[in-house]
C-alpha cells in the first residue's frame, strides 16, 4: 500500500438525530484501484457517499490527493476531481446526454453569459464523446435520458461524473437495473475507467458485480466497517454473510 | 387435501419505474391461513412486488388478483378498504400523530377490535397518547403493524419489517403474524431481510433474483439447504457461470 | 398611551381577516400542499355578493343573476348566502383547477392560484356595481372606553371571531377523525392512501371550512375596513406573511401573528402623524411590514417548512433549447418592423407595447422557465428601472442610452437582493417572497409622495446624435422612429437571451431547475447560479421599465402595478413559458398589448381584458400546462419526427445490443428470453 492514497476519510461520522449513520468510517482508494463498499439496506453506505460529496453533514477528514476537502461545499469538491453517481441517476431531463456531459464542463457564471453572447464557444466535444464510448453510450448523444432505459441513464450518470477533471470517482448503485448481462459488461468498463488512474468507490448489491471487480471491500453495518480485504476473504467472512441473511451467527 | 381458495392471486406480473421492469414474469400465489416469505437481495424486485400487488404500482404485464378481485384500474384506497393491508418499509405510521390518533385512522367497521389487538402488542399500551415520532423504531414497526391489522385485513403484506432494526427489536413480531394468520384465516406475504427469521414463521417461501424467482420451496426445506439459499442470494444459481473470485489483490 | 392602544384596537379588524386568511391558509397548505394566493378572493366575491343582496336583494351570479325578494334582504339570510359563495367558489376552485393539479409542478398550482386570483377579482368588478354599492353595518356599533382609549365593540367581535375560527380549525384537526386523517395524509399521502383514505374528499371539507370562515369574517369586517374591488385580494399577502410566521403548520401562530400584523399597521400609520417621524416613511410603511415578516420569519426565525410528504412525479414544462435559424428569425422581424410601420396611433402604441411586454416576458422565461425560479416581481424590477430613469433624466440629465444601462443596472441590484431569499427556499414560498417584495416595493417607491411627486415622476424624451426619439411628436400619438428604437433595442436583447440559452449558461440555467442538488454535484455553484438568474432577468426586466418609461413620458404607481405584473406572469404562461416564441405570443397578448388595442379598439371589450386574460391562464394552467408555444411546437415536432423516421427505425429506448445475447438483455423488453 503506498503511502499516500489517492483518497482518504478518516473517522468520518455522520448523525442524523441520534442515530449514528456513519460511525468512524475510516478509508483509503488509490489511484486506478477499485474498491468496494457492501452491506446491508441501512447500514450507510449512501450516507457515506453523500457525507464525502458534501451533501451530509459530517465530522471527520475527506482528502484527496492530499487536499482537505471536508467543509467545502458539493460543487467545490467537485471541481477538485471528487465526482458522484446517485442511485436514481439524477439526470438532467431537459438536456440530451451530450449536454448532461457538457454541463459538468462548463459551468454557468459571468464568463459563460459574455461567452454565449458574443462568442461561439463549443463545449469539449471530444471529451464527452470519449467519456459516452468508455460507457458503450457512444450512439446515445443525442437521445433524451427520458428515452434511455433505466440502467443506461445510470451508465450516463457515471459518464457525467467522469468528464471535467474527475480522479476519483463514487458510485452509488450504478448497477441496480441492469441486467446480469449489462452487469458483466459494466464490470469491464469500470476496469478500462479504473486504467486511466481514476480511483473508483463502487457501491452495489450485485455482488458478483463487487466481488468480481472490485481490488479490495469494504463491508459496513449498522454505520460501522465490520469487515475489509480482498474479495475472496469477504466472500467467505461469516461476519458478512451474518450482515447480509441476518442468521444468529454472533450468538 | 384440496388446497384452499387463493385470497392473493398474482400471475405473470412484470412491474416496475419508467416502464422498465424491475420484476418480470412473476407468479405467486398466497391461500387464506397461508405465510409466504419472498426473500432475496436488494433490488430482487420484492418490494416493488408489493407495490404492484396493492396497486400503487402499475403492473406493465400480467395480472394482480386480490380476494377474487382484479386490481386492474383500482384506486389504492378502495384496495385497501376491500380488505388489503400493506406494512411499507417505511414504516407507514405518521410521525405527528399520536399512538392513538394513528390507530383511530386504522379503525373501521367490520375491523378488528382495538383491545384485542392492542393484547397483541402489550408494549403499545402505556405509549398510547404519545407522539409517534418520539417511539424507538421497534415500537414504531409495532404500532404499523397493529395499524395494519386493526383494519380486519384479509391479505397483509409486510415490507422489511426489520429494516434498520437489530433482529431482537422483530423478533417477538413475527411469531404475532404467524398466530394471526391462523387465526384470522389471513393471506400473508412476509419480505424479509433478515432470512431466518423469516423461514421461521413462513409456510412457503420464494427467493427473487434480479427481479425473477431463483428458488422457490417449502420454508421448511429451505432451512435444511442454507446453501440453495446462499447461492441464489449472490445470484450464481447458474451453473455456466461460478463463481469466480478475483485474484487482483496485490 | 390611550391613543396609543385605540389604534391597537382599530388595527384588530383587518387584523381578524389577516387572522382568519392565515388560519385558512395553513388549513389548506396541510390537505393539499397548495399555498392558496386566491383565498383573499374567494371571500371577495362574498362580501359583495352580501353587498348586493343587501342594497336591494339581488343575488349576483357569475353570468346572470337573480332577484330574491323584492327588497332589501336582511342581514342574517344575506350573511349566510354570501358565506355559501365562498364555500361553493372554494369547492370549485378544489375540483377544477386544484385537484387536477395535484400531482403537476410547483409552478404550476402557483399560477393556477394566481390565475384564480386575479380571476374572482376580475369578475368582482365586472359583476358588481362598484360605484355604487357600500357595506352595511352588521355588527353593533357600540364605542367603549378602556384606559382612555374609545375601542370599537365591531372590533372586538371582529378579534374573537378570528380567535374563534383559529380554535374551530385548530379543534378539526386535533379531534375529528376527517382532522387527523388529514394531518396524516399531509405527512405522508401515500402511506394515508395505503389506509384507504381519501386525500382528495379530505381536501374538499378543507376548502369548504376555510372558503366559509374567510367570507364570513371578510363580510363581518366590510362595514369597518370599507368594500373595494381589489383590497381583499391583496390581503392575501399579509396573510400569507401571517401564515409563513406560524410556519404554514400551526394555526394558532398564523392567527396570532394576523391579528398582530393588523394593529402593528395602524400604529404604523398613527406615528406616521407625528412631527418626529421622517417624511419618506409616512406613507407605504405599512404595506411593506409583511415582505419584513415574511423575510423574518424565513430567514431569522429558522426552521423549515414542511413540505407535503407525496410522492409525486413532477415534471417541469419540457423546454426546447432554441436554435436559431436566419429565416424564421428575419421573419419575425420583418413583421414586427411592418406592424410598426404600417400602424399608427393607438395601434402602433399597442404594437409598442408588446414588443415591451416580450422583453419583460423573456426575463421571465429566462427566470422561471429555464431556471425555475418564480418571480411575481418582475413588474417591481421594471418599475424600480423606470422611477431611477426619471431621476436620472431630469435631474443628473443623463443621456439616452446611457440612461436606460445605468437604470437596468439598479433593477439588476434590486434583483439579486430580491433573489437572495431564494437561495434558502423555492417553489411557492419563493413565489411569496416575491409578491410580497413586488407590494412594499409598490407602496414604499411608487406610492410614497415623498419619492414619487404627485404629478409623476417625469422623464425627459429620449434623444441620440442630437436626433429625438421621442415618442410624441406634435399629433402623433407614436412616433415610427421611437416605436423602431424600440424594436431595435427588444430583437436585440431577445437575440442576445436567446444564445444565452442555446448556450452554457441555459444549459446550465436547465441542470438547475431539473435538479439542484445533481447540479450542485456536478459542480454547478447553485447560489451563484441562482443569483445570476435572478440579475440578468431583472436587466431584461430594468430595460422594459425605461422603454415604459419613455413610451408613457411620465410613470405613476399605475404604471407597474403588482396586478399588472401578475397578469404578466398569467400570460408568460399561457404564452409558453419556456421557450421565446412564447414570449413573444406572451408580448403580443399581454397588458396594453396588440390583442389589448384590438379588444378595446376594435370590438370594445376592453373591459373583459383582464378576465379573459385569467381565464385563458386557468384553461392553459389546468388543460395545458406547456402553454400555447409548447404545444404548438410540440405538435409540429411529433409531425415531422413522424415524416423524418422511417418506420423500421427501432423505437427509442431499444439499444442495439452490444454483445450476441438474445433480445431478452435489451431492458426495455419485457419479454423473458432465459427462465431463471
Amino acid at each position: 500500500m503506498p503511502p499516500d492514497p489517492l483518497f482518504a476519510t478518516d473517522a468520518l461520522t455522520v448523525r442524523y438525530g441520534g442515530v449514528l449513520a456513519n460511525d468512524r468510517v475510516t478509508l483509503t482508494v488509490d489511484r486506478g484501484e477499485i474498491v468496494g463498499l457492501i452491506g446491508p439496506n441501512g447500514a450507510g453506505k449512501t450516507t457515506l457517499v453523500d457525507a464525502v460529496s458534501g451533501f451530509a453533514p459530517a465530522t471527520g477528514a475527506v482528502t484527496l490527493a492530499g487536499r482537505r476537502l471536508d467543509g467545502a461545499g458539493p460543487h467545490r469538491r467537485r471541481a477538485a476531481g471528487l465526482a458522484r453517481t446517485w442511485q436514481a441517476g439524477e439526470l438532467f431531463t431537459d438536456l440530451t446526454v451530450a449536454q448532461n456531459l457538457a454541463v459538468a464542463i462548463e459551468r454557468p457564471g459571468w464568463r459563460t453569459v459574455v461567452g454565449d453572447v458574443f462568442g461561439r464557444r463549443r463545449p469539449d466535444a471530444d471529451g464527452i464523446q470519449a467519456a459516452l464510448e468508455m460507457l458503450g453510450l457512444g450512439d446515445a448523444a443525442d437521445r433524451r435520458p427520458t428515452e434511455l432505459s433505466l440502467g443506461q441513464q445510470k451508465l450516463v450518470g457515471v459518464a457525467r461524473a467522469l468528464v471535467g477533471g474527475t480522479a476519483m470517482l463514487l458510485l452509488d448503485e450504478p448497477a441496480a437495473g441492469l441486467d446480469t448481462h449489462e452487469s458483466g459488461q459494466f464490470g469491464a468498463e469500470l476496469r478500462r475507467i479504473a486504467a486511466t488512474g481514476v480511483g473508483v468507490l463502487l457501491i452495489d448489491h450485485d455482488m458478483t458485480l463487487v466481488l468480481d471487480v472490485c481490488d479490495r471491500v469494504y463491508v459496513l453495518d449498522f454505520g460501522k466497517v465490520i469487515a475489509s480485504g480482498p474479495p475472496a476473504a469477504i466472500r467467505d467472512d461469516p461476519a458478512v454473510i451474518a450482515a447480509y441473511l441476518g442468521s444468529a451467527v454472533a450468538e | 387435501m384440496t388446497p384452499p381458495p387463493a385470497a392473493l392471486e398474482i400471475s405473470g406480473l412484470s412491474a416496475g419505474y419508467n416502464g422498465v421492469p424491475a420484476v418480470r414474469d412473476l407468479s405467486i400465489s398466497v391461500a387464506q391461513g397461508e405465510v409466504l416469505a419472498l426473500l432475496g437481495p436488494n433490488g430482487a424486485g420484492k418490494t416493488t412486488t408489493l407495490l404492484a400487488a396493492v396497486g400503487l404500482l402499475p403492473a406493465l404485464r400480467g395480472s394482480v388478483v386480490a380476494l377474487g378481485t382484479p386490481l386492474r384500474g383500482r384506486r389504492v384506497e378502495r384496495t385497501a378498504r376491500a380488505g388489503v393491508s400493506l406494512v411499507p418499509a417505511g414504516r407507514g405510521v405518521f410521525h405527528q400523530l399520536t399512538v392513538a390518533e394513528n390507530l383511530r385512522l386504522a379503525r373501521r367497521r367490520g375491523g378488528a377490535d382495538l383491545d384485542e389487538t392492542l393484547g397483541h402488542f402489550p408494549p403499545l399500551r402505556p405509549l398510547l397518547g404519545r407522539r409517534c415520532g418520539l417511539l424507538s423504531g421497534g415500537e414504531q414497526q409495532m404500532l404499523a403493524l397493529a395499524k395494519a391489522l386493526l383494519a380486519g385485513p384479509r391479505v397483509l403484506l409486510v415490507d422489511e419489517l426489520s429494516l434498520g432494526l437489530a433482529p431482537l427489536a422483530v423478533r417477538g413480531l413475527l411469531p404475532t403474524i404467524r398466530a394471526l394468520a391462523d387465526e384470522r384465516r389471513m393471506a400473508v406475504v412476509l419480505v424479509e431481510q433478515h432470512l431466518d427469521l423469516a423461514l421461521s414463521v413462513a409456510d412457503r417461501a420464494v427467493v427473487l433474483h434480479h427481479g425473477r424467482v431463483a428458488l422457490a420451496g417449502r420454508a421448511a426445506e429451505l432451512r435444511e439447504r442454507r446453501d440453495l439459499v446462499e447461492a441464489a442470494y449472490f445470484g450464481h444459481t447458474d451453473p455456466a457461470s461460478p463463481f469466480e473470485p478475483s485474484g487482483s489483490a496485490p | 398611551m390611550g391613543e396609543f392602544l385605540q389604534f391597537v384596537f382599530l388595527g384588530l379588524s383587518t387584523g381578524a381577516v389577516y387572522a382568519v386568511l392565515a388560519s385558512s391558509l395553513v388549513g389548506v397548505y396541510a390537505a393539499t400542499g397548495i399555498v392558496n394566493f386566491a383565498q383573499g378572493s374567494i371571500a371577495l366575491w362574498a362580501v359583495w355578493a352580501v353587498a348586493a343582496l343587501r342594497a336591494d336583494g339581488t343575488l349576483v351570479l357569475p353570468v346572470g343573476s337573480v332577484g330574491l325578494g323584492s327588497g332589501p334582504m336582511d342581514r342574517v339570510p344575506a350573511v349566510a348566502i354570501g358565506v355559501a359563495s365562498a364555500v361553493v367558489w372554494a369547492l370549485l376552485a378544489h375540483l377544477l383547477v386544484f385537484r387536477p393539479l395535484r400531482r403537476a409542478p410547483v409552478l404550476g398550482q402557483v399560477v393556477a392560484s394566481v390565475g384564480l386570483m386575479i380571476f374572482l377579482q376580475a369578475l368582482v368588478t365586472l359583476r358588481f356595481d362598484t360605484t355604487s354599492l357600500q357595506a352595511l353595518p352588521l355588527l353593533p356599533a357600540k364605542v367603549l372606553t378602556f384606559a382612555g382609549a374609545h375601542v370599537n365593540v365591531s372590533d372586538l367581535v371582529l378579534a374573537g371571531a378570528a380567535v374563534a375560527v383559529a380554535a374551530l380549525l385548530w379543534a378539526y384537526f386535533r379531534f375529528t377523525r376527517p382532522g387527523i386523517a388529514t394531518r396524516a395524509g399531509a405527512e405522508d399521502e401515500r402511506a394515508a392512501r395505503l389506509m384507504g383514505l381519501s386525500p382528495d374528499r379530505l381536501a374538499a371539507v378543507v376548502w369548504a371550512i376555510t372558503g366559509g370562515v374567510c367570507g364570513l369574517v371578510a363580510v363581518l369586517a366590510a362595514p369597518t375596513i370599507g368594500l373595494d374591488p381589489t383590497s381583499y385580494t391583496f390581503y392575501v399577502v399579509p396573510a400569507l406573511a401571517a401564515a409563513l410566521v406560524g410556519r404554514l403548520a400551526s394555526i394558532g401562530l398564523a392567527c396570532a401573528a394576523g391579528l398582530l400584523l393588523g394593529s402593528f399597521q395602524t400604529v404604523i400609520l398613527w406615528l406616521g402623524t407625528k412631527s418626529w417621524w421622517p417624511g419618506w416613511a409616512q406613507a407605504g410603511l405599512g404595506d411593506a411590514l409583511p415582505f419584513v415578516v415574511v423575510i423574518v420569519a424565513l430567514f431569522l426565525l429558522g426552521g423549515r417548512i414542511p413540505s407535503r410528504g407525496e410522492v409525486t412525479e413532477t415534471r417541469l414544462a419540457a423546454v426546447t433549447i432554441p436554435r436559431l435559424r436566419p429565416a424564421p428569425v428575419a421573419l419575425v422581424l420583418a413583421a414586427a418592423t411592418a406592424a410598426t410601420l404600417l400602424t399608427s396611433g393607438a395601434w402602433r402604441f399597442g404594437v409598442v407595447t408588446s414588443a415591451i411586454l416580450t422583453l419583460l416576458a423573456m426575463s421571465l422565461v429566462l427566470l422561471t422557465g429555464y431556471l425555475g425560479q418564480i418571480s411575481l416581481a418582475t413588474m417591481a424590477f421594471a418599475g424600480t428601472a423606470g422611477f431611477a430613469l426619471s431621476k436620472l433624466t431630469t435631474s443628473a440629465h443623463v443621456p439616452f442610452p446611457f440612461s436606460i444601462l445605468i437604470s437596468a443596472m439598479v433593477a439588476t441590484a434590486v434583483g439579486v437582493v430580491v433573489g437572495i431569499p431564494a437561495l434558502r427556499i423555492r417553489g411557492a414560498q419563493l413565489a411569496v417572497v416575491t409578491l410580497a417584495a413586488a407590494i412594499a416595493v409598490q407602496s414604499f417607491v411608487f406610492s410614497n409622495p415623498a419619492l414619487t411627486p404627485f404629478e409623476g415622476n417625469l422623464i425627459r424624451d429620449p434623444s441620440l446624435f442630437g436626433l429625438s426619439l421621442a415618442v410624441r411628436s406634435g399629433t402623433d400619438l407614436t412616433t415610427a422612429r421611437f416605436a423602431l428604437t424600440v424594436l431595435v433595442i427588444v430583437a436585440l436583447l431577445t437575440l442576445a437571451v436567446a444564445r444565452l440559452m442555446a448556450g452554457a449558461t441555459g444549459r446550465g440555467f436547465l441542470a438547475v431547475r431539473s435538479n439542484e442538488r445533481a447540479a450542485a454535484a456536478a459542480g454547478i455553484n447553485v447560489a451563484a447560479t441562482k443569483l445570476l438568474g435572478f440579475g440578468l432577468s431583472a436587466f431584461l426586466a430594468g430595460i422594459g421599465g425605461c422603454l415604459i418609461g419613455y413610451s408613457r413620458g411620465q410613470l405613476s404607481d399605475a404604471s407597474f402595478t403588482v396586478l399588472a405584473g401578475l397578469t404578466l406572469l398569467a400570460m408568460a404562461y399561457v404564452g409558453g413559458i419556456t421557450s421565446v416564441s412564447g414570449a413573444i405570443i406572451a408580448g403580443l397578448i399581454g397588458p396594453l398589448g396588440v390583442l389589448y388595442t384590438f379588444l378595446t379598439q376594435t370590438v370594445e371589450a376592453g373591459r373583459y381584458y383582464q378576465l379573459i386574460a385569467a381565464g385563458g391562464l386557468l384553461v392553459t394552467a389546468v388543460l395545458n400546462p406547456l402553454g400555447l408555444a409548447g404545444t404548438t411546437g410540440h405538435h409540429a415536432r411529433a409531425w415531422l419526427s413522424r415524416r423524418r423516421r422511417p418506420p423500421e427505425a427501432p423505437p427509442p429506448g431499444a439499444a442495439a445490443p452490444t454483445g450476441t445475447e438474445p433480445a431478452g438483455t435489451v431492458p426495455t423488453s419485457p419479454e423473458p428470453s432465459h427462465a431463471a
